[in-house]
């Protein structure tokens, strides 16, 4: 891993671990579309026209309005192969299985409690 | 201690009550007001919220169908700010918000009306001090639930007077409502209601169709980069068949099959010319364009100017 494959911002870090992109939300809640975008843009820039698997550690993630969650859905599959959510078990895990059951995914979609599923439901698509 | 949880949780639960209540009346503004807990009840909380934020777009777009009258965006309660954030002066529209006495509004502090999230948005909001500043906030309305609001912070001038915010928050309103409640003596309705959701003038005739149209909608989205073919073999694809998709689909999303996946594709490759430096070519590529030429043009005629202008 070289130094280019890490980014921090203010609302997460992202990195490229065993070709899967490791996208670990900080303490934060989405508002608006403003941040949707940079979210999207922001990792868009990180894998320089590359797709990627993403696993998607949201347990930190405080929250995310309808707006932003209608853009993530789909702008927010941009570029990725497939994409597991890492949450924490309850309120969080039923924010993702909630996002995920009503917005139909355009990309292989998982949620998982535990990080070794996480990144076996992505292994097919490295 | 037990039975303090207790009473705190049968508070919760009653709010979660009161919201369901709420959304069967058909009021999806309101939401449950969240706590850090990690239970099942705050679980419970969050999906009656995200439930509503779903009800409510899919209520308007089902009304839009039909009516495009009925639902309305308006800026209906605004206030005026003093140089510490100090209520000055309310629209008297603010009864419908705040259960505050109008004597008590004035020189209150806007942050008392804010549930604790939001005001710490607004806290940092007015530190910022940068204008017009657009802050999704939650109002704690007469119920205890909680109002989302989307404000408008504007700065006024001159500066030398007392009033020195204008504070403008913006909601979707069910006119169906305000009309009636605007003229209660009025014999006659002002719209006839009663052909809500009424499907007989439509090609879709019942529930099943719209499914079909739904799920083709989705497909295009899933497969934006693929030709689509004729109608006829997408329909018949789908069990259905092109004069129900052709007209049923338009009556739906406002919008032809065609032009849907046309947008579809301008949409997410506006965001790649945007945020990467994937070269143009390709992305007209991944997006299912021909030709560059085909992808440049349609992409100058949707946002005004070509991607490669975009980049500049």
């Amino acid at each position: 891993m070289t130094m280019h494959d890490f980014l921090e911002t203010d609302y997460a870090r992202l990195r490229i671990e065993d070709s899967i992109l490791v996208f670990e939300y900080k303490p934060t809640r989405i508002r608006g579309i403003e941040l949707a975008r940079r979210i999207v843009s922001d990792r868009i820039q990180f894998q320089k026209g590359r797709a990627y698997p993403v696993l998607c550690d949201a347990r930190r993630l405080l929250d995310a309005d309808n707006i932003a969650r209608n853009f993530l859905a789909y702008e927010g599959t941009l570029l990725t192969k497939a994409i597991s959510f890492l949450v924490q078990p309850i309120h969080n895990k039923t924010r993702a299985e909630f996002f995920v059951q009503s917005n139909t995914p355009l990309v292989p979609t998982g949620i998982f409690t535990k990080e070794e599923k996480a990144r076996a439901f992505l292994k097919p698509y490295i | 201690m037990e039975t303090q949880t207790n009473a705190d949780d049968q508070k919760r639960l009653s709010l979660i009550n009161k919201m369901i209540i709420e959304l069967g009346g058909e009021n999806f503004n309101y939401r449950v007001p969240t706590t850090s807990k990690n239970d099942v009840i705050e679980a419970i909380a969050v999906s009656i919220n995200m439930l509503a934020d779903k009800l409510s777009e899919s209520y308007k777009n089902r009304y839009l169908v039909h009516s495009r009258e009925i639902f309305e965006h308006l800026t209906d309660l605004s206030f005026i700010l003093d140089n510490q954030f100090k209520i000055v002066q309310v629209t008297s529209t603010y009864n419908e918000f705040v259960s505050i006495k109008k004597s008590q509004l004035a020189g209150m502090p806007f942050l008392d009306l804010l549930d604790r999230e939001s005001q710490e948005i607004w806290e940092s909001a007015t530190i910022t001090a940068k204008y017009p500043q657009k802050l999704h906030l939650n109002l704690t309305t007469k119920k205890k639930l909680t109002q989302p609001l989307t404000f408008f912070l504007n700065e006024l001038i001159p500066i030398e007077s007392e009033s020195r915010y204008l504070l403008s928050g913006v909601r979707t309103v069910n006119i169906r409502e305000l009309t009636n409640s605007n003229a209660p003596d009025s014999d006659e309705p002002l719209y006839d209601y009663s052909k809500f959701l009424d499907l007989s003038d439509s090609v879709l005739k019942d529930e099943k169709d719209i499914s079909i149209i739904k799920q083709i909608h989705a497909h295009i989205e899933k497969n934006r980069a693929d030709a689509l073919g004729s109608l006829q073999k997408l329909a018949n694809d789908f069990g259905t068949n092109e004069f129900k998709l052709k007209n049923g689909f338009k009556e739906l999303y406002g919008i032809t099959v065609f032009k849907f996946q046309m947008e579809e594709r301008l949409n997410y490759a506006k965001t790649l010319v945007e945020s990467s430096s994937i070269p143009v070519k390709a992305i007209a590529e991944m997006m299912g364009f021909k030709t560059l030429a085909h992808f440049s043009r349609s992409f100058k005629k949707r946002f005004g100017s070509n991607p490669r202008e975009m980049r500049k």
